[in-house]
């Protein structure tokens, strides 16, 4: 699953430790989204996606197996 | 949870280990199975008293609570699944091989557990460091 996140944290000039502050987890756990390496839960991409006010389907792309 | 309650929470692992320590240092008074009980109690009140003491100080010191808190985050709790998985079936394959060379292999059952005890923990903080580089 691809995400938006560093492209919309750059926007809104938040630091990765103020996102993870404000979504309550680590700053490790940002880096790893925006690497692609961690797929979040639904409760924490429902609050990322809240910090940006936008819906989730904009901030997080689904990618379908096969393509 | 508010972060109180979460420390509130947390007090409870501590004092399990006190109370078993205190336990095994009665046993080891009244002369139960001393060696053993001697070890339990060491190991068990120095880790609950600091472990207490380590939460005693994050209620006064906000970032070390919020550290600690962050320890149960999401991601953590998923690689800590995952390790403890992978370090399930790493364990039941050592035990099958144990198992298949016992007749080979001449150890008493409490060198095997004593070398279970040590192995297993190990085995699952070499997963856990893993996963955290994998995710």
């Amino acid at each position: 699953m691809k995400n938006k996140i560093r492209e919309l944290r750059e926007q809104f000039n938040l630091t990765q430790q103020a996102l993870a502050e404000k979504v309550e987890v680590s700053r490790q756990t940002i880096i790893s989204l925006e690497n692609g390496k961690y797929n979040p839960s639904i409760f924490l991409a429902y609050k990322i996606s809240k910090v940006f006010n936008l819906s989730i389907e904009i901030v997080f792309i689904f990618e379908e197996e096969g393509s | 949870m508010s972060r109180d309650e979460y420390l509130k929470k947390e007090f409870i692992y501590p004092g399990i280990f006190i109370l078993i320590g205190i336990a095994a240092l009665i046993s080891y008074a009244i002369g139960f199975e001393k060696s053993i009980m001697s070890g339990i109690a060491i190991g068990f009140i120095p880790t609950g008293i600091g472990t207490f003491l380590i939460y005693l100080n994050a209620k006064k010191h906000p970032g070390l609570a919020r550290n600690l808190k962050l320890e149960h985050e999401e991601r953590n709790i998923y690689i800590s699944s995952k390790a403890g998985h992978a370090a399930f079936w790493v364990s039941y394959g050592y035990v099958f091989i144990a198992f298949v060379f016992s007749n080979v292999v001449n150890v008493t059952m409490q060198q095997f557990a004593i070398f279970t005890l040590i192995l297993m923990p190990m085995v699952h903080l070499f997963f856990v460091a893993i996963y955290h580089r994998k995710y």
